[in-house]
C-alpha cells in the first residue's frame, strides 16, 4: 500500500511540473495562486471499559497524530473563446501518529506491511503522505450555459444526509484511523475520477444542472491493519482502530481484500431548482460496493473481503419551508441499493468446498427525512443556534429468517447472545435511526460548541443505543485554535444493533492544536 | 473712488464667501472644526456625532479626526443626469416595491440612475423613496467583486480572521445598453467566496435577491460535506459565522426594502468617515471595468490596538487615520416586518446628495441599542470618470453589549473589480455549476 500511495504522489508530482510547465510560458506572470493550510496535533484518549461504567476510570492513549495538510490553488486564467482552464486544485496530506513509537510495546506487534493494495500495514497508519486531491478545471462559459470538466483526484458526494450514507457512496471511506463520525471530509478517500458538471441557462423560474462521473479507482472502505494470522486465535487485530471493530472475531484467520479494480464506476444525477424553494435531484450509479462482504475459506484459513457491483437508484430534496412564519429548510434523500451485502446471522457454510459465507446480498432502501431550522434560544447565545433533525429508515426489502436469529431468553427478551455467543451481526428488516446536531457560537465566536446526538431505538425488547459527540473550540488566537471533543457510546450494549459495538470500547475524548492559515 | 473700490473688494470679498459657502459649504465648515474632537472638547461637537460615536468619544474610547477633503464626495455627472430623468416616472407601492407610476406594477425594466431624484422631505413614502435612491445608486456599479478581509475584534485586537472574495450582479439599475436578460426576474445575484483560513475555506454563500415579493433563494456550500445546501432567509439576519456583522448589512444594507418599514426622522449634519483626505485613481480597462485601489497597506486600516499606548477601544481607527468631514444626512428608521428577524429598530444615516449610509444605529429587538456600524470609504476616480461613490473600504460593527467589533472591509487584490461588465459576470456566475466549481 505504502509504494502504492508513494507512486501516486509521484504520478502526482509529475503532473504538477507538467502544469507548470504548460502554463509557465506567458500566461505565468498572470495567475493567481493561493495557499492555505493547517498544522495539527491531537491525544485521543480511550475509555477502555465504556463511559456508563466509569467515566474514563480506565483509559488509554490510542492517536497522538500530527497532521499537515493544505491547498495550493491555481487559476491560470487561460481562455480560448468559451473555453479556460480555471482552476488546478492539490491538497496535500502528511501525517504522523507518534503513538505507535510512544507506545511501542502495545502497538509493535502489528505487520509493517499489508498483504494486498488494499491491506494497510503498521507503516500506513503510522505515516501518511498523500496528495489526496490533484485536479484541473476546464471550463465552458457560452450562451449554451456552462459547465466544467474535472479530471483528477478528487471527492465528489451527493445527498441531503448528514451523517448517514445513502447516495453518499461515491468516495469510501477511510476508518484506518478514525470512526466514521469525524469530519466527513477528512474521512473520505479521494478517488480518480472524470467529473463533468454542467447548467443548462437559466429558464424562468427553473434551472438544471448535470453531474456526471467516470471512475477507474476501485477502492473499497479502508480499515486498519487487519493483521490476522492463520490457527492464531490470539494474534493481530491489535490496531487501535481495528479493536474496537467486529473484524476482531476473524483471529485465526489471515484476511485479505479482493477489490475489483479491473471494473468502472459511473453515474450521474440531474438536479432542478424548481421555483425560488424547491430542489429536487435524481440520480443513478453504478456501484462497486464500498462495504465488504465476507468470505471464509476454511480449509485455508483465510478471510476474503469481496465487493461486488450493485445499481443505486436514489433521489433528494430540499425545500424551504415558510409556511405559518416559520422558516425552516425541509429535506429528503432516498435511495435505493440493488444488491448491498447483509450478513448473515450465522454463516452459511458449503461443506463441499469448505467455504463459508457470511453475507446476502439484497435490495435496501434508506429514506432520509430532516429539517433545519436557525433557533433564537437566547439563554444558549446570542447567535442562532442551527438545529439539524434526521430521522434515517432503513428496508431490507427481500427478507429471510436467516438474516436474524432472535433469541428469546427466559424473560421473553431477545437477547443479543445464542448460548453464549455474541450476536452481533443480526439484522432488522425496518430500522431506524435518528439523528440530531445542534451548532452555535459563544464569546463572539471564538468558542464553537457543537452537539452531535445519533440514536438507534430497540428492536426485539432491546434497549436502545445512541452516540453522543459533544465539542467546542477555541480560537485561541487568529490562527491558533484547540478543540476539545468527546464521542461516548451509550445504552444497551447487549444490543445487536445501533451503536453497542462500541459502548464497552470506543468512547473517546480528544484534544487537539492546530495552527491555521 | 476710494471709498468704491473699498466696497467693491468688501463686496466681492462677501460674494467669494457667499459662493464658497454655498458651493462648499462642508469644507468651510470643516474648517471650523478643530484637528481633534475628544473627551475633552467633544460637548462641542455633540450635534456632528452620531449618538454611539459620541459616547464612545465621550468616554475617551475614540478620538474625531476632522479634516478636508481635496475632493468632491459626488456621483458622475452623468449618472445625476439620467437620474434627472427619472423624476416622475416612479413610485412605491404600500409594501415598499418599487413601481413604475403609469402602471402601478413593480417594475422589472431595467433603468439607470436613481429613481427620485428630487425628495420631498413632506412626502408620505419619503423614506423609501431614499432607500430606493441608495438601491440604484449601487446598482450603477453593474457587477462587482471585491477582496473581503473580516476581521474579530476584541478588547485587545483582532482574534480571528477569514477571507475572500464577494462578487454581486446588478440586474437592474445598469446603464442603458447593457442590460442583461433577466427571466427570473432578480435584482441582485451575491456570492461570497470564503477562501481563508483552512478550517473554513469554500464555506460559501449565494442569495438571489428578486424584484417582486419572492423571498430570497439562499445556498450554502458546507465543505466537510461537499454539498450545496438550501438556508433559509432568516439567516441574513443571523449574525455572520458568529461575527458582530450579518449579511443584510453588507453596504449598510443589502436586503429586500419591503421586508422593512421605513420612516425619516430628521435631517442634520454629522461627521462621516473618509480613509484618504486625497482621491486616489483607479486603473479602468478597455471594457470600462476598473480595479479598486485603497489607501492602505494590508488588509485593514490601522487600528487603535496597534497604537503603542493606546487606551481608548481597540477596535477605534488609530488617531488620524480617518478624516471626519460633515456632510448632510437623512435620518432614516426601518423597522422589520418579519418577527423572525433577528433584529429590531435600525436608524441609518443616509447622505442628501450621494445616499450612501455612513452610520447605522441597531436595536435588538426588545428595543436595546445594541450594534453600531461605521462606513468608511475613500473617493477614487478612472480616467473616464467613473467613481466610487457608493462602494467602501470598510464597515465596522461595534456591539456595544458584547464589548465587541467586526471589521468587515476591503483591500486591493488582483482580482477585485467594480463595473464588471456582463462578459465578466452574468447570472451564469451564480449557477450551481459555478458554486460548486468555486467551492471544492
Amino acid at each position: 500500500m505504502r509504494k502504492r500511495r508513494w507512486g501516486e504522489a509521484g504520478l502526482c508530482g509529475f503532473v504538477m511540473l507538467v502544469l507548470f510547465g504548460v502554463f509557465s510560458t506567458n500566461a505565468v506572470a498572470e495567475m493567481a495562486t493561493s495557499f492555505h493550510g493547517f498544522f495539527e496535533s491531537n491525544l485521543v484518549m480511550r475509555d477502555t471499559t465504556g463511559i456508563q461504567y466509569g467515566f474514563f476510570e480506565e483509559a488509554e492513549a490510542v492517536q497522538q497524530r500530527n497532521i499537515l495538510k493544505f491547498d495550493i490553488d491555481i487559476e491560470p486564467n487561460i481562455e480560448w473563446g468559451p473555453i479556460g482552464v480555471e482552476k488546478v486544485h492539490l491538497t496535500f496530506r502528511g501525517a504522523y501518529d507518534s503513538i505507535f513509537d510512544l507506545r511501542a510495546n502495545a502497538y509493535d506487534i502489528i505487520d509493517s506491511q499489508g498483504k494486498s493494495r488494499f491491506d494497510y500495514g503498521l507503516r500506513d497508519i503510522r505515516f501518511e503522505s498523500d496528495l489526496r486531491e490533484a485536479f484541473i478545471d476546464f471550463t465552458y462559459k457560452g450562451n449554451l450555459g456552462r459547465g466544467f470538466f474535472r479530471p483528477g483526484r478528487q471527492i465528489v458526494s451527493w445527498g441531503e444526509g448528514l451523517l448517514e450514507t445513502l447516495n453518499d457512496v461515491i468516495n469510501p471511506p477511510d476508518n484506518s484511523f478514525n470512526l466514521f463520525f469525524q469530519n466527513p471530509d477528512d474521512v473520505k478517500t479521494p478517488l480518480w475520477m472524470g467529473r463533468i458538471n454542467y447548467s443548462m441557462p437559466r429558464l424562468p423560474g427553473f434551472g438544471l444542472n448535470f453531474d456526471l462521473l467516470w471512475i477507474p479507482d476501485i477502492r473499497p472502505t479502508q480499515w486498519g491493519p487487519l493483521d490476522g494470522v492463520r490457527g492464531n486465535t490470539r494474534a493481530g487485530f491489535q490496531a487501535p482502530y481495528v479493536s474496537i471493530l467486529p473484524f476482531a472475531d476473524l483471529k485465526g484467520f489471515s484476511v485479505y481484500e479482493r477489490v475489483p479494480t479491473n471494473e468502472n464506476e459511473y453515474g450521474g444525477k440531474v438536479s432542478a431548482e424548481i421555483g425560488t424553494r424547491l430542489n429536487v435531484s435524481l440520480l443513478y450509479f453504478r456501484d462497486v460496493v464500498n462495504e465488504p462482504g465476507m468470505l471464509l475459506y476454511l480449509a485455508q484459513g483465510r478471510a476474503e473481503l469481496t465487493h461486488n457491483k450493485q445499481h443505486v437508484y436514489g433521489g433528494y430534496f430540499s425545500y424551504q419551508l415558510l409556511a405559518g412564519g416559520m422558516e425552516a429548510v425541509v429535506r429528503g434523500e432516498v435511495s435505493r441499493y440493488t444488491a448491498y451485502p447483509i450478513s448473515l446471522a450465522s454463516p452459511s457454510v458449503n461443506f463441499a468446498t469448505m467455504v463459508g459465507t457470511t453475507f446476502v446480498y439484497k435490495p435496501v432502501t434508506k429514506t432520509m427525512l430532516a429539517v433545519d431550522k436557525d433557533l433564537r434560544l437566547r439563554w444558549l447565545s446570542k447567535d442562532l443556534t442551527k438545529v439539524s433533525l434526521e430521522w434515517i429508515h432503513t428496508t431490507i426489502n427481500e427478507w429471510e429468517n436467516r438474516l436474524d436469529d432472535v433469541y428469546i431468553d427466559g424473560t421473553g427478551r431477545a437477547t443479543g447472545k445464542v448460548g453464549g455467543v455474541t450476536k452481533d451481526r443480526r439484522n432488522i428488516r425496518e430500522q431506524d435511526s435518528f439523528l440530531l446536531q445542534i451548532m452555535t457560537y459563544w464569546w463572539a465566536s471564538k468558542l464553537n460548541p457543537t452537539l452531535l446526538v445519533a440514536y438507534n431505538p430497540g428492536h426485539h425488547g432491546e434497549g436502545a443505543t445512541f452516540m453522543v459527540k459533544p465539542s467546542i473550540k477555541w480560537y485561541v488566537t487568529p490562527q491558533f485554535y484547540t478543540d476539545l471533543r468527546l464521542q461516548a457510546f451509550l445504552g444497551d450494549s447487549q444490543a445487536s444493533n445501533g451503536f453497542s459495538n462500541g459502548i464497552k470500547t470506543a468512547s473517546e475524548a480528544t484534544l487537539r492544536v492546530g495552527y491555521e492559515w | 473712488m476710494k471709498l468704491i473700490r473699498i466696497i467693491k473688494c468688501l463686496g466681492l470679498s462677501l460674494l467669494s464667501m457667499l459662493v464658497l459657502f454655498i458651493g462648499f459649504g462642508g469644507i468651510l465648515l470643516a474648517a471650523d472644526l478643530p484637528k481633534l474632537i475628544d473627551k475633552t472638547n467633544c460637548s462641542q461637537y455633540k450635534d456632528l456625532l452620531v449618538p454611539p460615536l459620541y459616547r464612545a468619544v465621550e468616554r475617551g474610547a475614540w478620538v474625531v479626526t476632522p479634516g478636508t477633503l481635496n475632493f468632491k464626495y459626488k456621483h458622475t455627472d452623468s449618472f445625476l443626469a439620467a437620474s434627472a430623468k427619472n423624476a416622475g416616472k416612479y413610485d412605491v407601492s404600500k409594501e415598499g416595491d418599487l413601481i413604475e407610476k403609469s402602471t402601478g406594477k413593480i417594475t422589472f425594466i431595467n433603468f439607470y440612475g436613481m429613481p427620485f431624484p428630487k425628495i420631498d422631505r413632506n412626502d408620505p413614502r419619503v423614506a423609501d423613496k431614499i432607500i430606493w435612491n441608495f438601491n440604484y445608486q449601487r446598482y450603477r456599479l453593474t457587477g462587482t467583486r471585491t477582496a473581503i478581509h473580516i476581521a474579530w475584534i476584541n478588547q485587545t485586537g483582532e482574534e480571528r480572521f477569514i477571507g475572500g472574495l464577494d462578487s454581486r450582479l446588478y440586474m437592474m439599475g445598469r446603464p442603458l445598453g447593457t442590460e442583461i436578460k433577466n427571466p427570473d426576474k432578480v435584482l441582485t445575484y451575491e456570492f461570497q467566496n470564503t477562501m481563508w483560513p483552512m478550517s473554513v475555506k469554500g464555506t460559501n454563500t449565494m442569495s438571489y435577491v428578486y424584484v417582486d415579493e419572492r423571498d430570497n433563494s439562499n445556498f450554502a456550500y458546507v465543505p466537510a460535506i461537499r454539498r450545496i445546501r438550501q438556508t433559509t432567509s432568516t439567516a441574513r439576519s443571523d449574525p455572520y459565522m458568529g461575527s458582530d456583522a450579518w449579511l443584510d448589512m453588507n453596504y449598510m444594507w443589502s436586503g429586500k426594502n419591503r421586508s422593512m418599514k421605513w420612516k425619516v426622522v430628521g435631517e442634520k449634519t454629522i461627521l462621516v468617515s473618509f480613509t484618504s483626505p486625497n482621491m486616489i485613481p483607479m486603473q479602468e480597462f478597455s471594457d470600462g471595468m476598473t480595479q479598486p485601489v485603497y489607501p492602505y497597506t494590508g488588509k485593514l486600516i490601522k487600528m487603535g490596538y496597534e497604537v503603542p499606548g493606546w487606551k481608548g477601544d481597540a477596535w477605534a481607527p488609530a488617531p488620524g487615520v480617518i478624516t471626519y468631514v460633515p456632510r448632510k444626512v437623512w435620518v432614516v428608521e426601518q423597522t422589520p416586518k418579519d418577527p423572525y428577524y433577528n433584529w429590531g429598530l435600525h436608524v441609518n444615516y443616509v447622505d442628501q446628495e450621494t445616499y450612501v449610509i455612513w452610520y447605522k444605529e441597531v436595536y435588538d429587538k426588545s428595543g436595546a441599542f445594541r450594534t453600531w456600524v461605521s462606513l468608511m470609504t475613500h473617493f477614487s476616480e478612472s480616467p473616464s470618470g467613473n467613481n466610487n461613490t457608493g462602494d467602501y473600504d470598510g464597515q465596522l460593527y461595534v456591539d456595544e453589549k458584547s464589548r465587541h467589533a467586526t471589521w468587515s472591509g476591503r483591500f486591493s487584490h488582483p482580482e477585485a473589480y467594480l463595473y464588471m461588465p456582463a462578459s465578466k459576470i452574468s447570472p451564469g456566475f451564480f449557477s450551481t455549476n459555478n458554486f460548486l466549481l468555486l467551492s471544492k
